[in-house]
């Protein structure tokens, strides 16, 4: 009678334990952003980091796992599937990402949204809310057993190269541009590419892609600043407009990935036009009003290039000479001495 | 006659040491600190009464009756110990006064000529801010804005926040409630004509604020120059 107890509990637990498989999501908090960014393509789960694990309970039998990522952007109302796959049947165990496509658990079928997916790269690391659900199917993959779901939000802007010179409907002088972006977590190597746009119909896209380069992909190393002159392939014409856009290479499994920046499109500063020389007087009259200084004084003599101009704000920031004029023009009154350094 | 003259003066005397005795003491109260500069941009001083005037540093401390005065292209933030402050705009020339009566304090500024923007915070029931100008007085509460004097005495006061009651002090001495986005003409005759403020004057209150020295760097190859211009704090 003693024996029997302890035998009918045991009975009742693994019984209970029998008929109630689960599943329990387990999402390593301290993985890197870009990691999971990679790894929410569901590309290669195998090379991935070990992102997450499913703890199941359900001993001795055969089961089949599906999962789903899921990604809401940034001001989006609504989750939208990135990927989703589901395993052949294997004895339960735990297991993470990494074991998925292995031996005992393969993947029997999956599916992926490329353009998200696209997207979600081009951003560089995880941007907005992710929803991870795994679900615990019997053998036959028709009766759920189980399923756990883990949200990770990013609020964080995505990572993203900007570039921050040249801006966008600016004026340049050919030999002055000075190409600036913001530097991308990871990255290894980055890439610059510009063309001339020659059809105002064209796209800046088509305009980047088209027709010869005058920077084509050339290598910055890491460096996030260079004067486009010195990766010029052909000179600048007076006048034109040029697109630019800045790639980087984060290095990774199968690869590693790029991201790119928006294109910026901006236009080179004709000398001989009218335009630039009215700049130039503008120049002139509005230095006038701050009386006798250096600055003054050299724009006088025929030293003065406003080409060989290098113009910052104290917070780095890099403006054209046009935008100097104009802001001079513009707080004329606010304008308190000119010093030399 | 000798005798008379002894008489005559011992007389003057004894009565010029009575009338001594029943005049007050020479008025000789302990000197208030009633504001503190907070930002000097370029040329600012300040002087006591009867002294000369001195270079004007951050955290002077301004006593009831001090000058103040700004040059070109300068300015001087001015903070009150009930945190109101004003900043005075370039070529100006005020003097503080400030009383502390049994139940308030009596913040009184008197701008001669030039600009000054006010930020008063809401003064206690018996606390009063008055700036004052050679041709209007103003009693401020709780209220931001800028006062512009002329070199005439003729006074513009520009009320950004709040309401501002105006007087003026000679002539007809009119007087008006001036409140947020209108702008008022004090004239040396004592009229007080109150008109909705134009785009120019309110750009003027707003720019009042630039109290930031910043600068741009221009980088030439016969060297480096820096533009220094005023900015929003």
């Amino acid at each position: 009678m003693n024996i029997i107890k302890p035998l009918l509990m045991f009975i009742l637990i693994s019984l209970q334990m029998y008929s109630q498989p689960s599943i329990n999501l387990v999402v390593f908090p301290e993985l890197t952003t870009t990691d999971f960014a990679s790894f929410a393509t569901l590309n290669d789960l195998q090379g991935a980091p070990r992102i997450f694990c499913a703890e199941i309970n359900a001993p001795g039998q055969m089961v089949v796992m599906a999962g789903k990522v899921e990604w809401k952007k940034i001001g989006s109302p609504d989750f939208v599937e990135v990927a989703w796959f589901i395993t052949r049947p294997f004895l339960a165990r735990t297991l993470c990402n990494d074991d998925i496509g292995k031996v005992d658990v393969r993947i029997y079928d999956h599916r992926s949204n490329t353009k998200l997916i696209e997207e979600n790269l081009n951003f560089g690391k995880p941007t907005g809310e992710y929803r991870l659900t795994v679900m615990l199917y019997d053998s036959t993959s028709q009766n759920l057993l189980a399923s756990d779901t883990k949200n990770l939000v990013f609020f964080n802007p995505s990572q993203t190269i900007t570039i921050i010179n040249p801006r966008t409907n600016q004026s340049y002088d050919a030999g002055n541009i000075l190409v600036e972006w913001t530097p991308v977590f990871g990255a290894s190597e980055y890439f610059i590419k510009a063309s001339e746009r020659t059809d105002q119909n064209q796209s800046i896209e088509e305009a980047l892609l088209r027709g010869t380069p005058l920077v084509n992909n050339k290598s910055t190393g890491t460096q996030t600043s260079v004067n486009l002159r010195n990766l010029l392939e052909r000179e600048l014409k007076p006048g034109s407009e040029i697109v630019l856009q800045i790639s980087a290479n984060i290095p990774g499994p199968a690869g590693g990935k790029k991201i790119f920046s928006e294109i910026v499109n901006f236009s080179i500063l004709n000398p001989e036009s009218q335009y630039y020389q009215q700049l130039i007087q503008r120049f002139n009259n509005v230095m006038q009003r701050f009386g006798s200084n250096e600055l003054f004084q050299l724009l006088g003599s025929d030293r003065f290039d406003p080409s060989k101009l290098q113009i910052r704000k104290e917070d780095g920031t890099i403006m054209t000479f046009e935008e100097l004029v104009n802001f001079l023009e513009m707080n004329a009154n606010n304008i308190l001495r000119i010093t030399k350094e | 006659m000798k005798k008379i003259n002894l008489i005559f003066n011992g007389i003057i005397f004894l009565s010029s040491i009575v009338f001594m005795a029943f005049l007050p003491f020479p008025s000789n109260s302990p000197s208030y600190n009633a504001a503190i500069v907070l930002k000097v941009i370029q040329d600012v001083k300040h002087k006591k009464p009867q002294k000369d005037w001195v270079v004007t540093k951050p955290a002077t401390p301004l006593e009831a009756k001090d000058q103040l005065r700004t040059g070109d292209k300068s300015v001087a933030v001015i903070r009150f110990i009930d945190g109101s402050s004003l900043r005075v705009r370039e070529n100006s020339v005020i003097t503080i006064f400030a009383d502390k009566k049994d139940r308030g304090l009596i913040k009184n500024t008197k701008i001669d000529v030039g600009k000054m923007r006010f930020d008063v915070e809401e003064q206690k029931d018996e606390d009063e801010f008055i700036i004052t100008t050679p041709t209007a007085v103003a009693t401020i509460r709780g209220t931001s804005g800028l006062v512009n004097v002329f070199e005439d005495g003729q006074t513009i006061l520009t009320v950004e926040t709040g309401t501002v009651e105006v007087r003026a002090l000679f002539g007809v001495q009119q007087s008006g409630t001036v409140e947020a986005g209108n702008s008022s003409v004090v004239t040396v005759e004592g009229t007080v004509s109150i008109t909705k403020a134009n785009e120019q004057q309110l750009n003027e209150v707003r720019n009042s604020l630039k109290t930031n020295e910043k600068f741009i760097r221009v980088q030439t190859p016969q060297g480096t120059f820096r533009i220094y211009y005023l900015d929003f704090e």
